[in-house]
């Protein structure tokens, strides 16, 4: 029987508890005073005799493992009055403030939430329950104070109620439980921030634009070449003003359009970006091909996107010559680490951070096309999925980008 | 060919507060060929007047067409949409969306207002003009309108 109390102990152990060592100790010399105990039955039985010395011992090394534990622990009748109580601070307000409760019984604390939640765990016990646990607060000298108890039937219709002084754990819950909506309402700030930005300045921006081209229209015949280009330059800045702001709003969707994770094959995103790439391939003379790629939890859609900008990026910078891409995995522990190798222009070790900001380019416009965005939307994306990505490069020999994601529960390469 | 065009000048109610929208809207008309007539109205309570006959629209038409923009001041686009398809009395005059949102969110809702059909406005001046000269050739030449009653 007392088998049944320690495995219990050891079970429903208190997670994220201060002493596990302590705790272990006391299970574990619970375990030996019971064997020795065992034992001692044993021979009595047989002897019919009693060691009441031996016994004293047992007593007194189950009394030391209580003394020694931060906890405090409650004997009950089945009625719920106290018996006895060992261990913790003599003086801590575990039930109520400042007062004691010896003699009297658990479900009677003043305090009306707790003596119902006593009321109703102990209730549960009794009927067959084997560990009740309940939670409350005491206001103790201007702080709250938070206690867990847990209730576990003794034999001989006992209840034996442990209460833990939790305050520390829930005050950093509750602190954390904080942060966490903050972050959320800043997050959505900010991605309400750049949709409206986006959708706002488009207005003017197609005012200055289509007047331009309306001008440009009616009167170009009127006006010199000088007044002619002028006008084209100003057209195309905000053609590309345009762009920055439709990308801007794609990168902020990186985060509010995100979907739920669900098992994403990346064999068939890489298949179908490559497809939707064929006319930049075949354009180029290059080739594309992948290894074994895994199944694992990802935002196909963003998943899709990574791999679009990354290919495209692959494809576009390698100057004259006919592009290789090879994408490859390989599963690293419970990470799977994704890379996209190819023998372009390279990147110059000094760059190989800033690619990854928003709007960074390193060349001309003229020379290679884009607002500098495609990068820094893939560095949201593999953010987003707890994972990173980073990029080796030998200028004038290639890049390789690895993308570090983390791999489902048990996915093989497939 | 078989269209019913219009034997009149088609009423068009355009619902829009920016007024380089506006006058880009009528320079596209104006290049167009389907006779029309455009009123202009600046936000959506005034669009409701308009279609309404209320107050300072007391003598308005009843347009044959209504070119929507989402976002105006007061009353916004949506509101007045989904004003226009729940009366009787209007619902169905057919109702273009012009916005200068893509966004999906609008797209979808815009239909699910019962919007007859949503079109992003184009950057481009003379996509801009295509869009209105479709809409109005669409819309006025292409399609049966319902009687007016």
């Amino acid at each position: 029987m007392h088998r049944l109390l320690t495995r219990q102990l050891q079970r429903h152990g208190p997670d994220g508890l201060r002493v596990p060592e302590a705790w272990r100790a006391f299970v574990d010399a619970v375990d030996a005073a019971y064997d020795q105990f065992d034992t001692d039955r044993g021979m009595m039985e047989r002897s019919l005799e009693l060691s009441s010395e031996e016994l004293l011992q047992t007593n007194s090394e189950l009394s030391a493992v209580f003394q020694a534990f931060p906890d405090l622990f409650f004997r009950t009748d089945r009625g719920g009055t106290i018996l006895d109580r060992k261990g913790g601070d003599p003086d801590g307000p575990y039930l109520e403030p400042e007062r004691s409760l010896r003699g009297k019984k658990i479900q009677d604390v003043p305090l009306r939430d707790v003596a119902r939640k006593f009321s109703e765990a102990l209730t549960d016990v009794v009927g067959g329950k084997e560990l009740a646990r309940i939670e409350y607060s005491l206001e103790v000298g201007g702080g709250t104070r938070f206690y867990e108890a847990r209730l576990l039937p003794l034999l001989s219709d006992q209840v034996m109620i442990i209460v833990r002084n939790i305050s520390e754990r829930k005050r950093a819950e509750l602190a954390l439980a904080d942060k966490a909506r903050e972050l959320e309402r800043s997050n959505a700030e900010l991605a309400q921030f750049a949709y409206v930005a986006s959708h706002d300045l488009q207005e003017p921006l197609r005012t200055v634009q289509s007047y331009l081209q309306l001008i440009r229209r009616r009167y170009s015949e009127n006006l010199d070449d000088d007044a002619n280009e002028f006008i084209d330059f100003a057209v195309e800045g905000a053609q590309r003003m345009r762009k920055l702001i439709n990308d801007l709003l794609i990168y902020a969707r990186v985060s509010s359009r995100a979907e739920p994770h669900k098992q994403t094959d990346l064999a068939e995103v890489v298949d179908d970006v490559v497809a939707s790439l064929e006319a930049a391939i075949s354009e180029g003379g290059g080739t594309v091909t992948r290894g074994e790629l895994p199944q694992l939890p990802a935002d196909a859609g963003q998943m899709r996107q990574l791999f679009q900008n990354l290919l495209s990026n692959a494809l576009k910078f390698c100057r004259d010559r006919t592009p290789d891409v090879r994408v490859e995995a390989e599963r690293q522990g419970s990470k799977w680490v994704l890379s996209v190798s190819d023998n372009g222009i390279g990147i110059h070790p000094d760059y190989t951070d800033k690619v990854f900001e928003i709007f960074k380019r390193l060349h001309s416009k003229e020379k290679y096309s884009g607002t500098g965005i495609g990068l820094a939307i893939c560095k949201k994306i593999a953010e987003r999925h707890g994972g990173q990505i980073w990029v080796e490069s030998t200028p004038g020999v290639g890049s390789t980008f690895h993308i570090e994601l983390k791999a489902g529960e048990d996915e093989e390469a497939g | 060919m078989n269209y019913m065009p219009l034997t009149r000048a088609a009423e068009i109610l355009l619902v829009e507060d920016n007024p380089s929208d506006v006058r880009l809207t009528v320079e596209a008309m104006r290049e167009g060929k389907v006779l029309s007539n455009l009123h202009v109205v600046g936000d959506g309570e005034e669009a409701l007047d308009f279609l309404l006959t209320r107050g300072k629209h007391e003598r308005a038409v009843r347009p044959d067409l209504i070119l929507l923009d989402l976002n105006l001041p007061k009353m916004d686009g949506r509101q007045v949409l989904s004003e226009i398809k729940t009366r009787d009395d209007l619902a169905n005059i057919p109702v273009v969306v012009l916005s200068t949102s893509s966004d999906e969110e609008d797209v979808a809702r815009s239909y699910a207002l019962h919007a007859n059909c949503f079109i992003s406005k184009p950057m481009d001046l003379d996509e801009f003009i295509n869009v209105v000269q479709q809409i109005e050739n669409f819309w006025l030449s292409i399609v049966t309108l319902p009687e007016r009653n």
